[in-house]
């Protein structure tokens, strides 16, 4: 699509009409999906996961409603129940992280690019944690953390009340007992 | 950096690269063009519920009415090229016919497993963003080709597949593929069980739920057999008998590639009765698993070889 750039709302309104525009969905929030969820399952999964949110997505596109969200919160919600199907190898992911040893940062094809080796070093103490959230506080943390997601986007994306997750992020939070600042994120 | 931004730094892996993406959509494509999605009900509940179809009743000729059109024709939009279907020649006749030449050709040897499809369409050329080569390995592993690739046979995604061969739910290495039964009702039964044992899905659920979903995996099944998958020649006739127990498999007449044949879902495909070969499809599976098909306009000509060469 050249030209003016449509509005999500907008893009969203046409998608009944006309489906081959799901591949304009596909081009916006692919790599923000792959991101997020390769983040929790690794790379390898992610590939299939990342695509079978947007077979999904697209199967469902008649019961998004534009005025209810955005479309990118709709998707981080498919992708989060779509993990949610992987509790093992996200397990075996966190695990796998803890074991690396992180020196420097190292580019190659199956990459991790080291943003912090600061960090990476949480990581042994970071997977058994992670593991040991419920579900629902690591699903409210992660979309917080690595989706980026806001409180009420959360809530749209997993169905459940402001309320409930602010109550399971602060849960995560202190079992993870990493809280290294007083800050907390924007409502 | 607080907890959250150092979580996001701990676990942050890179975007994903074009071929990740190109991938992912080319599945999206698929869907879009037809794929599996809510899954259209065939008329084939008397394959789904166990009612075994001899071998005498495949030889039922189908009913035509005046006029040439097929009784019961679930979907009257056919290919501008195909006439009415004709009254010499029924669907189980093509069918036995390509089973007969399908046991007796040359099974070919070499690395890979080639298996090359393009789209074509009454009203023009082919698009070159229409072919795709799919390589696979005696060792599972997978090559890909097309526009993006000029050409060039460019790794597939993912480890090497320990199951190089895909049959919904039923992953086989080759010689299990080399295995399988060679009497129609038998692997008819063969496919069913690997099916309800296997993990195959469709967005409606699992396969294994519904005699619907059941009979189309089935039938999909075989004609990976017979189109896209390295059988041997004599498992290959048995897969096409074992088609022509399907009922509502009606005979389209001569077409460009061989003999065409029409399912009640609007499904056609291309045999020819002198090589055994399926020459064309309006819908198959590619061997990553997704399911393509075209629309009434063209169709898939599919070519398959075994070869020692890739292209680089």
């Amino acid at each position: 699509m050249t030209g003016t750039q449509v509005s999500d709302a907008d893009l969203a309104a046409r998608l009944t009409r006309d489906p081959q525009l799901f591949t304009e969905v596909h081009d916006r929030y692919f790599a923000t999906i792959y991101g997020y969820v390769a983040s929790r399952l690794g790379t390898q999964t992610a590939e299939d996961v990342a695509a079978e949110t947007f077979l999904v997505a697209f199967d469902r596109r008649g019961s998004f409603d534009p005025g209810r969200g955005d479309l990118r919160v709709w998707l981080f919600g498919i992708a989060t129940n779509l993990v949610a199907r992987h509790r093992r190898k996200e397990a075996r992911h966190y695990r796998a992280l803890a074991r690396l040893e992180v020196t420097s940062a190292v580019e190659g094809h199956e990459s991790r690019v080291v943003a912090s080796v600061a960090a990476k070093r949480l990581l042994p103490r970071l997977a058994p944690a992670l593991s040991r959230l419920s579900k629902g506080e690591r699903d409210v943390l992660l979309l917080v953390a690595l989706g980026q997601l806001a409180y009420d986007e959360v809530a749209e994306a997993l169905g459940i009340s402001p309320g409930t997750v602010g109550s399971r992020l602060t849960r995560a939070r202190k079992k993870l007992n990493l809280v290294l600042s007083q800050e907390t994120p924007d409502e | 950096m607080n907890d959250l931004q150092s979580l996001h730094a701990a676990l942050a892996e890179p975007d994903p690269c074009q071929d990740v993406i190109d991938h992912s959509r080319h599945r999206l494509q698929n869907r879009i063009n037809g794929g599996p999605g809510p899954r259209r009900h065939t008329r084939w509940l008397a394959v789904g519920t166990g009612i075994t179809v001899t071998a005498a009743a495949a030889a039922v000729a189908i009913a035509v009415l005046p006029g040439g059109q097929p009784a019961g024709t679930d979907n009257p939009t056919v290919s501008a090229d195909n006439a009415a279907p004709t009254k010499t020649v029924t669907a189980q006749q093509v069918l036995l016919a390509a089973a007969t030449a399908a046991a007796k050709a040359p099974e070919g040897s070499g690395e890979y497993w080639h298996v090359k499809v393009t789209i074509v369409r009454a009203d023009g050329p082919v698009d070159p963003a229409d072919t795709w080569d799919y390589w696979t390995g005696r060792d599972g592993r997978t090559w890909f080709g097309g526009l993006k690739t000029d050409g060039k046979a460019m790794p597939g995604i993912g480890e090497p597949r320990q199951y190089p061969f895909d049959m919904y739910g039923a992953g086989l290495t080759l010689e299990q593929l080399r295995a399988l039964p060679t009497e129609p009702e038998a692997l008819k039964t063969w496919i069913i069980e690997a099916i309800r044992n296997g993990d195959g899905r469709s967005s409606a659920g699992p396969l294994r739920d519904t005699p619907e979903l059941l009979a189309e995996a089935q039938f999909d099944s075989l004609f990976m057999l017979v189109s896209t998958l390295p059988a041997p020649p004599e498992v290959r006739a048995a897969a096409f008998r074992a088609i022509a127990t399907f009922p509502d498999v009606q005979s389209l007449g001569e077409v460009p590639g061989g003999q065409g044949l029409l399912l009640p879902g609007g499904q056609r495909f291309v045999v020819d009765t002198a090589t055994g070969q399926v020459t064309g499809a309006s819908r198959f599976v590619t061997p990553e698993g997704a399911i393509y098909s075209v629309d009434e306009t063209g169709s898939a000509e599919i070519t398959t070889e075994w070869t020692d060469t890739l292209p680089s």
